[in-house]
């Protein structure tokens, strides 16, 4: 446990210390949310109807830029090897570099949520909700996704290999996320948002077991 | 129209069987010739070179 | 390295057993109730879906296999899964497209099985594709067999995402009641494709063992003519 603290520590640290680049995807994001209105034109209702999948496709493309590049201080100067070295338990740098991701996505989801609400007129007074799905939603995306960006690091083509790695994978991520969001905006007559949540949980669940379970296994030599 | 049964559509029927056809059997050659290759590969090594 | 015919003996039965069941089912099966002719994709479409999820489980064994044994003849093995299923997935969802336009009216319908299948295709041809870009063959080998079983695991959380997201908006009748009239042809091609999945995926198994040997134990240079054109070469 405590050298889950210790690898989450550095992790944050990392994360503060490579925020010019956060906000820089965070740019990245905000213009695709701008690019989506123009391919579907100016039509307020439109806009408003697919605020959510904006939000989510948005929040997927930055995020492969944002795990792509969270291993990138430990591919260098085999600084990976130096940590496995230490008496840590894989899992625990697995958890930490996940967390660390995790918290950097919701973060930048969140921030983006005034972009949509702005762009697509797409306001809602259920802030706390819209936040808890953004932080499932992100969860989901990171568990994979810093996995994989962990096995890409030390490959060619990493740019390519983790979208294409990770956008079949996080279908139900999206799904389950858009709908949510969706029905926060527009209002929810049927009570779905719970089981879409819900789906959000169990895929978090699969999820970062499973992965902190094969983490080991990935990064061994 | 209303009996509900979907008339014709032999063309259909002709389109997927094609396709599966072409597909496994262009697949199977490639296999095929991907194997040849490789074997060829191997003894292109020379019978001096022991594994 | 075994050198049996085994894999070509599966193939030529396969190909016996697809022509028979395929005649039949064009030819001698009597035309559905409701679906008419069109159902005569079916004894194409099922053997396929069912031999893909078959070639895609045997890839998950390989991978657990990999994992826990760390030897590279499973890595050989799930190579040869992988792409025998990603070509039948693949060939599933133009079988599907080729069904779903005189049915449905439409080429694609996001159809639970049928999406899911595609995202299958994706997901697994993805770990194809990393394969490629993966030299040291140990790394190669957990990386796709960690990346199968995610991908795996990953299936049923898809097929019920899609099929609650579009049950939502309507409910598709499903073509699998089948009568005994159907039954033959449906069966004998479901054989036909297995023995062409096996045959296909043990003679991949030996064209990724040649490759790993040629990794592991690349040609030694030949002495004399080899070296001529390289020093030629460093010297422009």
């Amino acid at each position: 446990m405590t050298h889950l603290l210790a690898a989450l520590r550095k992790d944050f640290l990392l994360q503060w210390r490579t925020r010019a680049q956060a906000i820089a995807v965070y740019a990245f994001g905000a213009s695709a949310l701008l690019l989506f209105s123009f391919a579907v034109g100016p039509v307020a209702a439109t806009l408003r109807e697919h605020a959510a999948g904006f939000l989510w496709l948005g929040l997927l493309l930055s995020s492969t830029l944002t795990l792509a590049e969270s291993f990138h201080a430990e591919a260098e100067q085999h600084a990976l090897e130096g940590l496995l070295l230490l008496p840590v338990a894989p899992a625990a740098l697995y958890y930490a570099k996940a967390l660390a991701n995790a918290a950097a996505l919701s973060l930048m989801g969140a921030a983006l949520i005034p972009v949509m609400v702005i762009l697509y007129d797409a306001a809602t007074p259920r802030v706390p909700a819209l936040l808890g799905i953004v932080l499932l939603g992100s969860a989901g995306l990171s568990a994979p996704g810093t996995l994989y960006a962990a096995m890409t690091s030390q490959a060619r083509a990493r740019q390519t290999l983790l979208p294409l790695l990770l956008f079949p994978l996080v279908v139900p991520v999206l799904l389950a996320a858009v709908k949510a969001t969706s029905l926060i905006i527009h209002g929810d007559p049927m009570g779905q948002i719970r089981s879409w949540s819900l789906l959000l949980v169990c895929f978090n669940v699969i999820h970062w077991s499973l992965c902190g379970l094969l983490f080991e296994r990935v990064v061994e030599d | 129209m209303n009996t509900g049964v979907i008339q014709g559509g032999w063309e259909f029927v002709w389109a997927a069987y094609a396709v599966t056809a072409t597909i496994l059997t262009g697949y199977g050659l490639s296999i095929f010739s991907r194997y040849r290759a490789a074997l060829r590969r191997r003894s292109a090594a020379g019978p001096g070179v022991t594994r | 390295m075994a050198t049996s015919k085994t894999p070509y003996a599966c193939i030529g039965l396969a190909v016996t057993l697809l022509v028979w069941g395929s005649v039949w089912g064009l030819f001698y099966a009597p035309a559905e109730t409701y679906m008419g002719d069109v159902q005569r994709i079916m004894y194409a479409h099922v053997p396929t879906a069912w031999n893909a999820m078959l070639a895609l489980s045997f890839a998950f064994l390989c991978a657990l296999m990999s994992l826990w044994r760390s030897e590279m003849a499973w890595d050989n093995r799930l190579e040869a899964a992988l792409e025998v299923g990603v070509v039948l997935s693949a060939l599933l969802c133009m079988q599907g497209a080729i069904w779903a336009k005189p049915t449905w009216g439409v080429w694609w319908d996001w159809d639970p099985r049928l999406t899911t299948t595609a995202v299958m295709v994706f997901a697994f041809g993805a770990i194809l594709a990393l394969r490629q870009f993966v030299e040291d063959p140990v790394k190669r080998a957990t990386w796709s067999a960690v990346a199968t079983v995610i991908a795996f695991a990953d299936v049923p959380i898809v097929y019920f995402s899609v099929r609650w997201w579009n049950s939502l908006h309507q409910l598709q009748s499903s073509p699998e009641t089948v009568s005994k009239a159907f039954h033959w042809p449906l069966r004998i091609n479901a054989f036909g494709i297995l023995f062409l999945m096996i045959g296909l995926i043990s003679l991949r198994t030996r064209v990724a063992a040649l490759r790993r040997e040629e990794e592991l134990a690349p040609p030694l240079p030949e002495t004399a003519p080899r070296r001529a054109p390289i020093a030629e070469g460093a010297r422009s």
